[in-house]
């Protein structure tokens, strides 16, 4: 018996282990700082309808979907998203719509690492004191800016841009490093200690949230409870609750929010998961990814960032950033609520930092797909994989890091990369898994090696519902932007704003070069897949 | 903050620690989950043309 508990013990801890890897694997910068983002752009409570509706209708789903398409491609050798739809679809324009697995990480990395670094820089200015500010949000503001060159284009290549670059280059290059060292591996400790720090280091900074009261006794209205009701009430100041939910955009942000944030659509997990062994369980590790995801979305990002935002900033003022930006609020506010708390100065370094090694994983993950997709589709050994990799990624990011000034290219990077491509590819996945693999042999891929039933009706959702909501959303949102006012109107600010002319264009090259890329890749026929195995087939 | 305010709040936090919870017990119901169940950092992306 004595023998017998210290192996359960054991056992015990490597479960718990598996479910802080797990969860924490899945968190990143979109649950701080994306989502509170958006959420406080359409004020909370509406937003939350179509975004637990999308997650049900949607993320869940799809992310089984995507984690059974990738392990379906895998049994038939092919690893890189061209070649897990060659794998899956017998039509030779297949492994072209594929390139839109590696199109998604390579467009959302070329600014997702600008953020990292905006982490990074956060922890060490808060570490040496430099962002103890005083209590008035001007000068934490003007930080900001100055950190994301947000007053003119190239400002961040002068003096004034606190040595942004700097850190941007040393994120750029370990990503690099760990890509090619393949040590997505190795990092798995972070999701096993560094991640319950983190979600530890949120809650303290929720309870000091909360517990704030009304910090300015000029104003008033600015107190908690105000700020929990902005985030969460159902109908705003100037909008009924039907007429906020009629929003075609709100819908399609909700659902983008879903899919960046659980990582769908992105091409991140159908790569990973064409490496999983075939008795390998995905249904349970889907479902705890996706839901400790969102534990730390709304659970600790929605509380924190917003209700402090409102606090300090003032609602037009969260308004008016919300609109311009998802990922600012949280830079902006959060180190005023350090700054109003005991030991602030290093609970905030501890959060800054952990929050980058979160985004860290994220990014390595994005890498993955593009350095899959050279090797096998183009035959590169991983040095040479991981440096065209590089060169392309490195590209976009220096065009990211010029275009600063209100952040508009990394904006329509977000925009047409980071939510419209995702929500392309999401269509485009759903459509593979109910329609050409088929929803039956889909959920028989699904429950091979699975520890939990997945019920039968998410063949129906996969195959009827998820792609009649997407299509649904999509056209409703393509019939407002054809009706809207042209400064409201995302085709037309292609063609007004030069500077999103240019992103666009960026994001035109970058799809060229990899539709080059599969034709190659065809012409050498270095797409085909193999025969599985008997016990490979569902 | 409204009623309805705090019905979405709370439904909210509620769904999505509820939804946690219930995974986490599966896991730690399953013995052999540390060979079966795997995050994508957990997984190799071996290098196919050195190890093909």
């Amino acid at each position: 018996m004595s023998s017998q508990q210290p192996v359960a013990r054991q056992s015990w801890s490597t479960r718990v282990g598996v479910i802080l890897a797990v969860t924490g694997g899945a968190v990143g910068l979109g649950n701080f700082l994306r989502f509170p983002g958006l959420a406080a752009r359409y004020e909370g409570g509406t937003f939350m309808i179509p975004y637990f509706v999308a997650l049900f209708l949607l993320g869940i789903p799809l992310a089984w979907a995507e984690w059974a398409l990738g392990r379906y491609g895998g049994s038939r050798g092919l690893n890189s998203g061209p070649g897990i739809f060659r794998a899956i679809w017998p039509w030779r324009g297949a492994p072209y719509v594929g390139a839109l697995v590696v199109f998604v990480p390579a467009s959302v990395y070329m600014y997702y690492v600008f953020l990292e670094a905006w982490c990074l820089v956060y922890a060490w200015h808060m570490a040496w004191g430099h962002l103890d500010l005083g209590g008035q949000k001007g000068p934490y503001l003007d930080f900001f800016d100055r950190v994301v060159g947000a007053g003119e284009h190239g400002s961040l290549f002068g003096a004034e841009g606190l040595g942004t670059l700097g850190f941007v280059a040393f994120c750029a290059v370990a990503n690099l490093v760990l890509v090619y060292r393949v040590l997505s591996r190795g990092i798995e400790w972070f999701c096993r200690f560094a991640m319950p720090a983190l979600v530890l280091c949120a809650v303290v900074v929720l309870v000091r949230v909360l517990t704030l009261g009304t910090p300015d006794p000029q104003y008033p209205d600015r107190n908690v409870l105000a700020g929990l009701g902005f985030t969460w009430n159902p109908r705003t100041a100037e909008k009924g609750f039907l007429e906020s939910l009629a929003n075609a955009q709100m819908w399609m942000d909700a659902a983008g929010q879903i899919f960046f944030s659980v990582a769908i659509g992105f091409g991140i997990i159908i790569t990973y998961a064409s490496y999983l062994k075939p008795d390998d369980d995905i249904a349970l590790s889907g479902l705890t990814s996706c839901a400790g995801n969102e534990f730390c979305e709304v659970a600790l990002g929605g509380m924190i960032t917003i209700p402090a935002a409102f606090v300090f900033l003032g609602r037009d003022a969260v308004l008016a950033s919300a609109q311009t930006s998802s990922f600012d609020l949280g830079f902006k506010t959060l180190p005023m609520v350090f700054q109003a708390m005991p030991l602030g100065q290093w609970v905030g370094t501890l959060f800054f930092l952990l929050l980058f090694l979160a985004a860290i994983t994220s990014s390595v993950a994005m890498l993955q797909p593009c350095v899959a997709f050279a090797e096998e589709g183009l035959g590169l050994r991983r040095g040479p994989a991981v440096a065209l990799t590089a060169a392309v990624t490195t590209a976009g990011l220096v065009f990211v890091l010029w275009f600063s000034a209100g952040q508009l290219a990394l904006d329509t990077l977000d925009f047409w990369g980071g939510t419209f491509a995702i929500y392309v590819l999401a269509t485009v996945q759903a459509i593979l898994f109910g329609w050409v693999l088929g929803a039956d042999r889909g959920l028989r891929e699904l429950d091979r090696g699975a520890e939990i039933r997945i019920p039968r009706a998410v063949g129906f959702v996969i195959k009827y519902v998820s792609p009649a909501y997407l299509l649904g959303v999509f056209a409703m949102w393509f019939y407002q932007n054809l009706t809207a006012s042209s400064q409201q109107n995302a085709f037309l600010a292609v063609l007004r704003v030069p500077e999103v002319r240019l992103s666009v264009a960026l994001l035109a090259g970058l799809a060229a070069l990899l539709l080059a890329g599969v034709w190659l890749a065809m012409r050498r026929r270095r797409l085909e897949p193999q025969p599985a195995l008997p016990e490979d087939v569902p | 903050m409204t009623l309805g305010g705090w019905v979405v709040m709370l439904a909210s936090i509620g769904l999505v620690t509820g939804l946690l919870a219930w995974c986490a017990v599966r896991i730690l119901r399953t013995p052999e989950a540390a060979e079966h169940v795997h995050p994508p950092s957990d997984l190799d992306p071996h290098d196919k043309t050195m190890h093909p």
